[in-house]
């Protein structure tokens, strides 16, 4: 493997059991603290602007989760119960502090367990709400929401969170996120630069990295990548992959596997989360971030369900997609119950569109095969026709 | 037939056994209860059919306001909850078709079943379509996504209530200002539409009223041995303004406490030879078997712990303090948040552990039965958090039942009697040594 390869596999895997919490270790090694967080729609910006790392938390991704179905029934979203199983075996002890939102009423309450629990209670927690709509007047109410985090974030690093500091704060991101769009380009190509494993494990990585770490990273990968070829089996069909919490690549290349290329995402841990940009004018940074936030492609517990249909339809477009394959959280209800409107609006925009319901960790991979791959093959008869 | 045809067969059935067959066990206010039901559907269905009023619907919240503008009142809650099992069946079914997961609750896959066949009077649509939808996340995400979904399937105008976990005075003030943006949307949306701010303080005055004897009853069901018997316990008192007739709601509710009053005054037990009280927490069963299985083994269940109970019995209130007593003087749209009683379960987890916590002292319960739904999103996820706090503050057990208003309810049934027995008997035990 040559040095370039070796770079890009440092980013492709640096959200993998083995390596993730090497980047809280020396974070933590220089003096640093780390926040952790459940929902992308948590701004990076007001925990960097506080000299701290925003850390999204992957949950264990293994099917133990004996410690936490203590306090967790079976009949919940099962990637919070993974992610508390990782505090209870200590897997997250880095972790300094917990921003959580109300993205679902069941990350609420795996919040009132977290601060319930002195095993897993952090120096600080806060949860912040996320308007179900991006009205003016939400955005408003975002922002004191982002302005009231951010100032306990603030006060918990001893650091006074100026103007002038968020806006260096949303620079970063800016970029990061400017950066990942660039790398999206590429998946426009007939012959990818990156398999749609490799890419998850990219945007993950930008999740969990010191920012800037990872923007001059990238950036130095960008040329590379332009030049690469994955090694994929197969380049058609082209999927367009649409869930919530999936964060392990080798879920995709379970999927890709079966005989495709995931092309595109609609994932909060791809596409969605960088899908904007941060743009600060007279009404100040808070109320720019909320404004961005909330307008950015939204995920399904936002209610503007037609915009995100149509937003779905012109992401097909663009990246030349053949297919939708919507992964459903089992016991997450916010995509669940979208499911029959998308359904019927990509089948008025003529697109495939195949429903499984899944588990967290991709257990019996049997069943799910079988359905992908008769997907697949529908696929395949239609492009040959 | 259409569901609410179908609905209103039913109480109007009821109304005729109560009068004309009275059963001096049963309660007599429930006739009351029944007749103001029959005038609801009844003029939903009109409406349905001249097409006027127009119609609006909500999680069964702001219904002074919706009927302020002039709206009639669609109660899709009401027809959604305990539908029979195989009426359940086709729309579970309808559901299904649509590829949408086993794993919803039972009440939004029915809200969903119906709002695929929303139609006009004669189409052999089972629901209308609403001129006006409105959504809030102030009962649980279930419902207020059902509700999306009702508008969205549809295409009809939808307004989106956003609701702060934190019920603080900002947080009222937030909510508010949204109202006006309705009454402002409704306006422009519908025809006919105006808002009548003396209708609103008049059916806000009503609701107020509720609030007063609602606290009355709770008062009552405290009393040892409780007066009601199981299948009287499981009644959620609701807001009389969405009523045609709202002052016959109320005095349902005057009789109702007054009937439970003198069962109380005379010392008249619901289970004779009663030696345990559980509280019945989240969901009304979905099977007969506790209201024959709970007395016959001395159980009373003086409380029925759902969402908004706290508000009203509790001596706590969480949502921006009590409806007569606040701070400072609210504008109408503000006093309609508050009357609104946003379920405290979607809240933040502590406050509605302590509401379990203070009702099972209060009602001096022995133990709480944990009935929920399967994917009841409100209340799984602090359950745990409820066990133990009623054991270490307490020393009472926790049971988890979950149950589907559909699939082999009989073998439901079934698992339900056994752990129901071997709960009691572990109740009373605790009992006799505490």
């Amino acid at each position: 493997m040559d040095d370039m390869d070796q770079k890009l596999m440092e980013l492709v895997d640096a959200n993998s059991d083995e390596n993730r919490r090497k980047w809280a270790s020396d974070w933590k090694a220089s003096g640093g603290k780390i926040v952790g967080t459940l929902c992308s729609y948590v701004p990076d910006e007001i925990i960097h602007a506080a000299g701290l790392l925003p850390w999204r938390v992957t949950g264990v991704w293994d099917q133990n989760i004996a410690q936490a179905l203590v306090y967790r029934p079976a009949g919940v979203n099962p990637y919070y119960t993974h992610v508390l199983e990782g505090r209870l075996r200590g897997d997250l002890d880095f972790l300094d502090a917990l921003v959580a939102s109300d993205w679902e009423l069941d990350q609420l309450h795996s919040y009132d367990v977290w601060i319930a629990l002195p095993k897993t209670r952090t120096d600080l927690s806060e949860l912040i709400h996320v308007p179900y709509l991006a009205s003016e007047l939400a955005c408003r109410k975002f922002a004191d929401e982002c302005n009231r985090t951010a100032r306990s974030l603030g006060e918990f690093a001893g650091i006074a969170i100026t103007e002038e500091r968020l806006r260096a704060s949303i620079d970063v991101l800016n970029r990061t996120r400017f950066l990942i769009r660039e790398l999206y380009e590429l998946r426009k190509k007939d012959l990818p630069s990156l398999s749609g494993a490799e890419f998850l494990g990219i945007t993950t990585a930008a999740t969990i990295m010191p920012r800037e770490q990872f923007n001059s990273k990238l950036e130095a990968l960008l040329p590379f990548l332009r030049e690469r070829r994955a090694s994929v089996a197969k380049t058609h069909p082209r999927l367009l992959l649409s869930s919530d919490f999936l964060d392990h690549p080798a879920n995709v290349k379970l999927i890709e596997e079966a005989g495709c290329l995931v092309a595109m995402d609609d994932l909060d841990t791809g596409a969605r989360r960088f899908w904007h940009t941060v743009e600060v004018d007279g009404q100040g940074s808070y109320y720019a971030l909320a404004k961005s936030y909330l307008t950015r492609p939204a995920c399904p517990r936002m209610s503007q369900w037609i915009e995100q249909a149509d937003r779905l339809v012109a992401w097909c477009r663009e990246f030349a997609v053949d297919g939708v394959v919507e992964l459903i959280l089992r016991l997450s209800t916010p995509r669940a119950i979208r499911v029959p409107f998308m359904r019927t609006r990509l089948a008025a925009a003529g697109i495939p569109h195949c429903i499984l319901e899944v588990d967290y960790v991709f257990g019996d991979y049997g069943p799910l095969k079988t359905r992908i791959e008769a997907f697949l093959e529908m696929l395949e008869g239609g492009l040959r026709e | 037939m259409n569901k609410l045809e179908y609905d209103l067969a039913r109480y109007k059935s009821r109304v005729q056994k109560i009068t004309s067959h009275p059963d001096p066990s049963r309660l007599q206010s429930n006739a009351t209860l029944y007749e103001c039901e029959v005038d609801l559907l009844e003029a939903q269905i009109n409406a349905w059919k001249n097409g006027n009023p127009p119609m609006a619907t909500s999680p069964g919240r702001f219904t002074a306001l919706l009927r302020a503008m002039g709206f009639q009142y669609f109660d899709l809650a009401s027809l959604s909850n305990l539908v029979p099992e195989d009426l359940a069946r086709v729309y579970f079914d309808r559901v299904k078709a649509e590829q949408a997961p086993d794993s919803l609750c039972d009440l939004l896959e029915i809200v969903m079943a119906l709002s695929l066949k929303a139609g006009e009077y004669d189409e052999g649509a089972d629901i209308p379509r609403p001129a006006l939808v409105m959504t809030a996340n102030a009962g649980c995400d279930p419902e207020q996504y059902a509700w999306n979904f009702l508008a969205r399937t549809n295409g009809l105008p939808l307004f989106v209530l956003d609701v702060p976990p934190s019920h603080d005075d900002e947080s009222l003030k937030y909510e508010a200002k949204q109202l006006e943006q309705l009454i402002e949307f409704a306006e422009e949306t519908v025809p006919g539409v105006k808002y009548d701010e003396s209708k609103l303080l008049e059916l806000q005055e009503v609701d107020r009223e509720f609030f007063r004897i609602s606290r009355e009853i709770y008062t009552h069901l405290k009393a040892v041995p409780c007066p009601l018997a199981p299948r009287d316990a499981f009644k959620i008192l609701l807001l009389p303004s969405k009523y045609p007739n709202p002052h016959k709601y109320v005095q349902f509710l005057r009789e109702f406490r007054d009937e439970v009053g003198e069962r109380v005054r005379g010392g008249i037990a619901g289970v004779p030879n009663e030696r345990l009280r559980l509280m019945w927490a989240i969901s009304g069963p979905y099977s007969g078997l506790p209201f024959y299985l709970l007395p016959s083994l001395g159980v009373s269940t003086p409380i029925f712990m759902i969402g908004q109970n706290p508000l009203i019995f509790g001596p706590d209130d969480r949502h921006y303090g009590l409806p007569e007593a606040y701070p400072r003087k609210l504008n109408p749209l503000e006093m309609e948040i508050r009357l609104t009683r946003h379920a405290p379960w979607r809240s933040f987890g502590a406050g509605w552990v302590e509401s379990v916590v203070a009702a099972c002292r209060e009602f001096k319960i022995d133990g709480v039965v944990h009935y929920s739904q399967v994917g009841c999103m409100a209340t799984l996820g602090t359950s745990q958090l409820v066990r133990e706090a009623v054991r270490n503050e307490l020393g009472i057990p926790t049971l988890f039942l979950e149950g589907r208003q559909v699939y082999e309810v009989s073998a439901q049934e079934q698992e339900m009697a056994e752990k129901l027995n071997t709960f009691v008997e572990m109740c009373l035990s605790l009992k006799a040594s505490r």
